[in-house]
């Protein structure tokens, strides 16, 4: 009798603990992202303006450089665009999801909105690489808004400050690279 | 003996719910896999947006806050470049469509901005094309049929959009609903233009 109360009470502490990890794991992660940290997007440096060139290497760069193993790279004949313009929204960026296999990003296409992060900056060049740099961290899984912070994938990060992913966002990356997907 | 029996028990089921944490994601990208193969095409947009702190600050970021009732649902694919040519600011000359729901919605009450039209139609990232059905990430329902708070921005030539994703819609039959996102309820916003 004793013997069943207690495995009776394992079983309980149990369930909620697998309870608990389902919940972390939907509120940090959601359900896409690449297959692999090296990811590509097209050659964009013929596409835009000088400043916008470099805030968007700069985005990248703050990946490469993170220590998430992650590689972000060009190449002209990529299916992974970035489009950077005036758009009729109130949006900052857009991160769409074009196809996937599965749970993985085979093709993907980033907004950058140039009216809104021009209204908004007090650093521009900030601004603009943290909103590209958030937009890139949703091609590793990463959701938005994660319980514990500060985080990259924040809405209410100030974007004039926090431009690079913060030690949650990179230990969310490896966890998710090392851990489910090997 | 017990207490060992009672070891090996534990041990085991340790063991299950190791296996079974680990298998979360694996299990969640089957759902995927099958959900894809049975049903239309499923494509995520997934948008970075102002949030605002207080009902005050959401307010001040619109041009266009009413009441209203959904009467019809349609989709549409928009060029949302506002320059043709060459973008003023990025020098970017073409850029994909993308995909809107847009609601016709009959005006009840106008609490900000200049509407002189019974009607408005306000566009939301998403939509159902064919076999291609576009997921706005965490959009709060809307819809046909029912009443709510829009909190919009207006666009020269475009129609209106939402301010962001989770603080724009408000029902109006839950004037005190708070959500883990948002914090900022329909009875604040109001009490602004009393």
């Amino acid at each position: 009798m004793k013997n069943f109360r207690w495995l009776c009470c394992l079983i309980l502490v149990c369930g909620s603990l697998l309870s608990f990890t389902e919940i972390v794991d939907a509120a940090t992660y959601w359900q896409y992202g690449c297959q692999n940290r090296t990811i590509q997007v097209r050659s964009y440096d013929s596409s835009y303006n000088a400043g916008w060139v470099r805030a968007i290497d700069n985005a990248r760069a703050a990946w490469n450089n993170s220590g998430a193993g992650t590689t972000i790279l060009t190449w002209y004949n990529s299916n992974n665009t970035i489009q950077a313009a005036q758009f009729a929204e109130n949006w900052y960026g857009l991160f769409t999801v074009n196809s996937a296999s599965g749970s993985y990003i085979t093709q993907f296409t980033i907004k950058l909105n140039a009216r809104t992060i021009s209204r908004d900056a007090s650093n521009f060049d900030n601004f603009l690489k943290s909103t590209a740099a958030h937009e890139f961290g949703h091609a590793y899984f990463l959701d938005d808004n994660p319980p514990s912070g500060p985080s990259l994938m924040s809405h209410s990060r100030d974007r004039n400050t926090l431009t690079t992913p913060q030690a949650v966002d990179v230990h969310n990356v490896l966890s998710k690279y090392m851990g489910s997907l090997g | 003996m017990r207490r060992k029996n009672g070891l090996c028990v534990l041990i085991v089921i340790m063991l299950i719910s190791l296996c079974a944490c680990g298998n979360v994601e694996t299990a969640r990208q089957t759902d995927v896999e099958s959900s894809t193969q049975a049903e239309p095409t499923k494509q995520i947009m997934i948008a970075d947006y102002p949030m605002y702190d207080t009902a005050q600050n959401l307010v001040d970021a619109a041009d266009l806050v009413f009441t209203g009732k959904v009467e019809n649902i349609t989709y549409e694919m928009l060029d949302i470049k506002m320059e043709s040519g060459p973008d003023s600011i990025t020098g970017l000359e073409e850029a994909s469509s993308v995909p809107y729901t847009i609601f016709e919605i009959k005006v009840s009450n106008v609490y900000k901005g200049n509407v002189t039209d019974e009607t408005i139609y306000l566009k939301r990232p998403g939509g159902n094309f064919d076999t291609i059905v576009y997921e706005l990430e965490g959009a709060t329902p809307i819809n046909q049929g029912e009443e709510y708070l829009f909190v919009a921005q207006t666009f020269e030539n475009f129609y209106p959009s939402l301010v962001n994703v989770d603080q724009a819609v408000y029902d109006l039959n839950a004037p005190e609903v708070l959500s883990e996102d948002n914090t900022i309820t329909l009875s604040q916003i109001l009490s602004l233009f009393e």
